[in-house]
């Protein structure tokens, strides 16, 4: 299961980059996370001149005996994190063909937790539609990324989507600040969404939304009358060429452009991820991105 | 309009049904979509069936129109053409004068001149034309009178055949070629040996006019139809010389026939030629200087056309060739049988020198006319190379193989394969006979199959017919018996078995002396010589490969060749009755005598109602009547003009507006 998830490819397309979370959260293990606090860790960051009331132990002495001026030395402390992704597991993730879009999630979040993984962030895993089918909680212990896995390789389309009672039962999990990771088609109201999601950005964490698209629902390869079956309630409805060339292209884009304005609104990230796109290609833009914002 | 296949219409029908069901019933079905998210879909139907037809419905109607044009094109339509009118002040009036070797006797051409004057249009344009076995353009298309006169009076006999067929097909080529209304006069002997084999060959073009003025009457005549005469002769003191004199509707008389050679009686003879027969004349030898000689038989009595009173013949005097026998003993059995058989020839063209291979070492093959090997074993060892050599070159090598050469696993010179003899036994089959005979090839002509031949041993020779490979005949159990293989530029004949009687009976046969008589002239490449050629023949100057001019002077002593024919030609027209002198690249020269095709002399007419016939065959065409008068021709019958390949092209081009249209809506829709 594990080699089929953790593409080398796709490793070795990530491994050049860090994954750096914006929020600092205390850790156990040092590690490369970065941390806006200052520290006694050995990586130099800047100097600042010596206010009183300064700590008299971070003077660097060797500056004052060359310049008689006081100077504080500081460094950047170093963390690790806790990354918690939600897979949203309803019925309309089973679309798509080759990849499906839970095929294509199934790779982006094994991606995600080997990486958090081996970067000794504690990594945990919420499988969902109307509300939680698995709750893994963030660990980095041996076997975690095994157990993981395992939830992520067994994970099988269930019925419709409804965030509000997975993501209130999450937030009584939550004790400390990390990366909330959310993984989803997000067929549901953008404000409705936001308003679910955003009470976790609340308590400190970086919640960065992927929402996963096949192409074929952005442009539908209708060419003729069809009657259009949906895949989570089993309702058709017959639709014209013309209509799903103009007005379902119109509102479709239209919905992305309101969950991304109104996620990033909310201080949450938003990514649209094609499935014909390669994932690596995805992962780089997206991590690049956050990068770019440290 | 008419229909040739009515019934792809009704296909045509059927088929038209396949679009209107796939546009108009198809349509309707809705395939069921399965999809993530109804969430942005809204219900929308198309209002009116009206509005699903029209959106399909140019397609549809052209793909109705390329079923149902295709469908009308399988059905050959036609329709009713009108006969073409053409016009007649613009006809093109044609004066053919019948210059053929009959034309020579009493006044016929000056005849034919005059009625070839009378019958020249008053105005147009017309053209003379010259008809013997060829068509020949004795003026341009004018209306210069004068010019048309000239050319008539220009015209002369040649010693060709009247060919009406080859008029006929003039005639049609130059009514399909002018597209104008063709009004020809031909005035002729009208010989009844002019007509073809089969009508057809006279039929005309619509459109063509032809009246055919007769000049001259029937005559009685005599000629010399034949001469039998050899092509060489070492003595020809000894040879005969037999003419056959034919009568054409001439009564019973006495001719006197004379021989001459180079000009000079040497014999002469009478005979009583039958009423409308034939009787034959021998000339007992004659003589002459050594080399070629110019002979001639000619009626000394004079008739209605005296030019066919000569018969032309070229015969050679030269001394005997040489043929070497090799044979390892001398005055053996089979020297004596082959011997016998050449000096039975009736020309005696051939002397037989006996040698040993040893003592052939020593001799040039290139003097002999070929060499005969009879069974030697190895004894040729010592002169194989020189043997070999000498066939390269152009050669020839008669190889009679018996039991002593069968073992040596390879024949000597011509290398084919043998695997060793086997003797016919006394408990099984007694004698082989022979089979698969090929009649045609040279040495078996005359030979009636070599049936009642026995052979008594099978050379087990290894022969596959290929490129320079030939075998001629077989024993009856598949073994080559007669094989010729060409080495360089000559030829070895293989013979698998004796020339003497051990191996075969073939010396006391019947067979024996044509066998090797005819066998000594394919080798001795005397055989393919004619002694006289018909005008209007073909002379082969060159082989394919051969290089060097050929000097030919024709019978007035001129040049027949100009010096790039006489560096390429291949072959010559011999177009004049007399002697043609030749003179090959090797510096041979040949004598060739071209007499009239003897079907001239006969000077019997064509009925006037079959030539009522030919002049009507042209006349199935309309005329117009500007400037023409009462000379035009009936009404004909319109003609069934198919036009289904144009109903073709239309199809394609509904297909390709079809393929446009539907790919530029595939397009729209996605």
């Amino acid at each position: 299961m594990q080699q089929n998830f953790l593409d080398p490819r796709v490793l070795s397309a990530i491994s050049g980059l860090d994954l750096v979370a914006k929020t600092v959260v205390h850790g156990f293990i040092n590690g490369l996370h970065r941390s806006p606090d200052f520290g006694f860790s050995q990586e130099f960051a800047e100097y600042r001149m010596y206010t009183p009331g300064d700590d008299l132990r971070h003077v660097d002495w060797n500056v004052f005996a060359r310049t008689e001026r006081a100077y504080l030395k500081r460094y950047r402390g170093e963390t690790n994190t806790r990354v918690t992704v939600m897979l949203d597991l309803s019925k309309s993730m089973d679309f798509g063909k080759n990849p499906s879009k839970l095929e294509y999630c199934r790779y982006l979040v094994s991606s995600m937790l080997y990486l958090a993984v081996q970067q000794r962030d504690a990594a945990g895993l919420i499988l969902f539609d109307d509300e939680v089918r698995q709750f893994i909680p963030p660990s980095s212990r041996v076997g975690q990324l095994q157990k993981l896995l395992h939830a992520v390789g067994h994970a099988e389309p269930g019925v419709h989507t409804d965030f509000a009672k997975p993501f209130a039962q999450f937030l009584e999990f939550v004790r400390r600040r990390g990366v909330v990771i959310v993984v989803s088609d997000f067929y549901a109201d953008p404000q409705t969404i936001v308003d679910t999601i955003v009470p976790l950005r609340y308590k400190g964490n970086e919640v960065v939304l992927f929402h996963v698209l096949d192409h074929t629902e952005l442009e539908p390869p209708v060419n003729a009358p069809a009657t259009i079956i949906d895949l989570e309630t089993g309702a058709s409805i017959e639709v014209t060429p013309e209509y799903v060339r103009t007005e379902y292209r119109e509102k479709i884009q239209g919905h992305i452009n309101t969950l991304r304005d109104k996620a990033q609104g909310a201080g949450l990230d938003y990514m649209l991820l094609e499935t014909h796109r390669p994932l690596d290609g995805a992962l780089r833009e997206y991590l690049a991105a956050r990068q770019g914002r440290m | 309009m008419g229909l040739l296949s009515p019934w792809w219409l009704l296909v045509g029908a059927a088929a038209a049904a396949l679009p209107v069901w796939l546009h108009l019933l198809q349509q309707h079905k809705h395939e069921p979509m399965p999809f993530a998210s109804s969430m942005f879909f809204e219900k929308r139907t198309e209002t009116t069936t009206y509005q699903k037809k029209l959106k399909y419905k140019f397609l549809m109607a052209l793909r109705l129109a390329l079923l149902l044009l295709l469908a009308f094109a399988f059905s050959q339509p036609f329709f009713r053409k009108p006969p073409e009118v053409l016009n007649a002040a613009n006809a093109l009036h044609l004066v053919v004068i019948d210059n053929s070797f009959s034309m020579r006797e009493g006044n016929r051409l000056a005849e034919a001149k005059a009625k070839a004057r009378a019958a020249l249009p008053a105005t147009g344009e017309a053209q003379i034309w010259g008809m013997g076995s060829r068509l020949s353009i004795l003026s341009p298309v004018t209306k210069d009178r004068g010019e048309l006169l000239a050319a008539i009076d220009a015209a002369a006999p040649t010693d060709g055949k009247s060919n009406f067929a080859e008029l006929a097909r003039s005639l049609r080529d130059t009514r399909r070629s002018t597209g104008r209304l063709v009004r020809a006069t031909f005035v002729t002997d009208a010989q009844r040996t002019a007509l073809p084999p089969a009508y057809a060959d006279l039929a005309l073009e619509p459109g063509t006019e032809l009246k055919v003025e007769t000049v001259g009457a029937l005559a009685p005549n005599y000629t010399i139809e034949a001469v039998n005469a050899p092509r060489t002769s070492s003595d020809p003191t000894k040879t005969k010389v037999s003419a056959v004199v034919s009568a054409y509707h001439a009564p019973t008389a006495k001719r006197t026939l004379q021989l001459k050679i180079n000009n000079r009686p040497v014999a002469t003879q009478t005979v009583e030629v039958p009423e409308n027969g034939r009787a034959t004349v021998e000339f007992a030898g004659f003589d002459g200087p050594y080399g070629w000689l110019r002979g001639e038989v000619a009626l000394v009595e004079d008739d209605a056309l005296a030019a066919d009173n000569r018969f032309y013949f070229a015969t050679e005097k030269a001394d005997p060739r040489r043929i070497l026998f090799l044979s390892n003993e001398r005055n053996s059995r089979a020297l004596f049988y082959f011997r016998a058989a050449i000096a039975a020839g009736a020309e005696a063209l051939f002397l037989v020198e006996e040698t040993s291979p040893a003592g052939a070492a020593s001799l040039n093959f290139s003097n002999y006319a070929f060499v005969v090997v009879n069974d030697p074993g190895d004894g040729l060892s010592g002169i194989q190379t020189k043997l070999k050599s000498y066939v390269e070159s152009g050669g020839a090598l008669f190889l009679a193989v018996g039991p002593r050469t069968a073992v040596l696993g390879k024949l000597p010179v011509a290398d084919l394969p043998v695997a060793g003899s086997e003797l016919a036994d006394r408990q099984g089959q007694r004698y082989f006979t022979a089979a698969q005979v090929d009649p045609t090839y040279p040495s078996l002509r005359r030979v009636e199959r070599l049936s009642g031949v026995r052979f008594f041993e099978d050379v087990k020779l290894t022969a596959e017919p290929g490129e320079g490979l030939q075998v001629a005949a077989r024993l009856e159990n598949g073994s080559p018996l007669l094989v010729e293989k060409r080495v360089g530029e000559g030829r070895v004949v293989v013979f698998a078995s004796s020339l003497d009687n051990i191996a075969n009976d073939l010396p006391v046969k019947p067979a024996y002396v044509p066998f090797l008589e005819q066998t000594a002239a394919y080798l001795g490449r005397v055989e393919d010589k004619n002694a006289a050629y018909q005008v209007d023949s073909y002379l082969d100057l060159r082989a394919a490969e051969s290089k060097g001019a050929v000097e030919v002077l024709g019978p007035d002593g001129q040049r027949a060749l100009t010096l790039k024919e006489a560096a390429s030609a291949s072959s010559l027209l011999l177009g004049e009755s007399g002697f043609y002198e030749l003179r090959r690249p090797g510096g041979r020269e040949e004598l060739i005598a071209v007499n009239v095709d003897r079907r001239e002399s006969d000077l019997d007419v064509i009925a006037r109602e079959n030539l009522a016939l030919w002049e009507a065959s042209g006349k199935a065409e309309n005329t117009s009547q500007a400037g023409s008068g009462p000379e035009s021709a009936a009404t004909p019958d319109p003609v069934q003009q198919s036009f289904w390949w144009w109903i073709a092209l239309l199809a394609a081009l509904v297909l390709g507006a079809e393929q446009l249209y539907s790919a530029r809506y595939v397009q729209a829709r996605t």
